[in-house]
């Protein structure tokens, strides 16, 4: 097979483009839409200072390397953040690969480990609870944003795809949650509030797929593989439906996500209310929180510790 | 022809295009990159006879 524009062999074909790409004008189309995605969003403005949420996997190795490409020009101050949940065996090699990208583009990494912020590493919790990845979560948002805030950095970027996106409309809306999706996007904050530090998703219109081939074609170390303890039943159902759907029906995907940013302008009005939703501070570590007293991190890592203890107390 | 699998590989009577490759092991496409003899090709790429095809996974969960 050939490349549509030009002689070379082709690595890739676009589904729903019914073309084929050679490995030269698949990096073009690639890095064209990412581009278009950070512009179209107004993610990245000149001299700007942006956090980049690193984890050692494809999607962040990527948008790592195009963020280093794009924000030159724009003398936009870079650092790399990881947030180092404890998981040996996982994320001890995903770190030294991710040192090693960092270096390529020349972007500091500071790393933030659970076990000095929470005493707690989601490689114990994993082992004693089968829903480690609400605690993760919660604590990676906040370890992230903490970080952020120190560095007082302008946003904080992430690594999510279409597919995860397609994946988070679907979810929602099968569990009847759409409030939930008037926070979701391509940039902003979860809340007004000053204390979170705003949110950008350069590769979210990039479909998974492409994002994968795109960092091996590229030779980037990064780690292919599930967390050990992942435990997303409905996540995983919803990729697998998605999947199922883009294969008949091309470009499906990126429908579902077309969709949803004009669903999401209606969302955010019938939400608005929320939007004055009154900010504390946690009393325990002072991020923002809309809870009474501790913040939600606070709370989950205060549980894990117990369930911790109180396991090894069992044991002989 | 041999196909790899991750790290397992096994022989198979096919010719074809990857597409219907990927149909026969039941593998959503979406969640693989299919290398034939070394070089990453596009689904649309016909494989048989002594073709080396490896499906690389590189979507988890599920
Ligand atoms: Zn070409
Ligand atoms: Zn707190």
């Amino acid at each position: 097979m050939k490349c549509y524009l030009c002689k070379q062999d082709a690595v890739v074909r676009i589904e729903y483009m019914q073309r084929e790409l050679c490995q030269q004008h698949f990096f073009r189309m690639f890095e064209k839409r990412v581009m278009h995605t950070i512009r179209k969003f107004g993610m990245v403005k000149k001299g700007m200072r942006i956090g980049i949420a690193v984890s050692g996997g494809k999607d962040s190795t990527v948008m790592l390397h195009l963020l280093a490409q794009v924000c030159k020009p724009m003398r936009c101050k870079l650092v790399a953040i990881l947030a180092d949940e404890g998981i040996r065996g996982y994320r001890d090699r995903a770190i030294v690969k991710c040192k090693k990208e960092c270096k390529k583009v020349g972007v500091p990494l500071k790393i933030y480990s659970f076990k000095k912020e929470y005493k707690v590493t989601v490689g114990e919790i994993g082992c004693r609870v089968n829903n480690s990845c609400s605690y993760c979560g919660v604590l990676r948002r906040h370890i992230l944003n903490k970080a952020a805030r120190e560095l007082k950095l302008d946003v904080l970027a992430f690594g999510h795809n279409l597919d995860d996106a397609a994946q988070t409309v679907i979810m929602n809306i099968t569990r009847n949650e759409p409030f939930r999706l008037a926070r979701f996007g391509a940039s902003g904050g979860i809340s007004e509030d000053e204390s979170f530090v705003p949110r950008i998703r350069p590769l979210i219109e990039t479909p998974e797929k492409e994002i994968a081939l795109y960092s091996i074609l590229k030779g980037y170390e990064s780690v292919m593989q599930d967390c050990p303890f992942a435990s997303q039943a409905f996540r995983d159902r919803a990729r697998e439906f998605l999947n199922g759907i883009e294969e008949e029906y091309p470009g499906s995907k990126k429908r579902v996500l077309e969709s949803f940013w004009v669903i999401k302008r209606a969302l955010e009005k019938e939400y608005a209310a929320k939007k004055g939703e009154k900010i504390g501070k946690c009393a325990k570590c002072g991020e923002p929180t809309s809870q009474k007293k501790e913040c939600k991190a606070c709370e989950l890592a205060a549980r894990a510790r117990g369930i911790i203890k109180q396991r090894r107390k069992v044991k002989p | 022809m041999l196909v790899r699998v991750n790290s397992e590989k096994r022989k198979l009577g096919y010719s074809g295009d990857v597409k219907g490759l990927l149909k026969l092991l039941k593998v959503q496409k979406e969640t693989v990159v299919v290398a034939k003899n070394g070089k990453i090709v596009p689904e649309t790429e016909t494989v048989g006879g002594n073709d080396e095809v490896e499906l690389i996974k590189v979507i988890f969960g599920g």
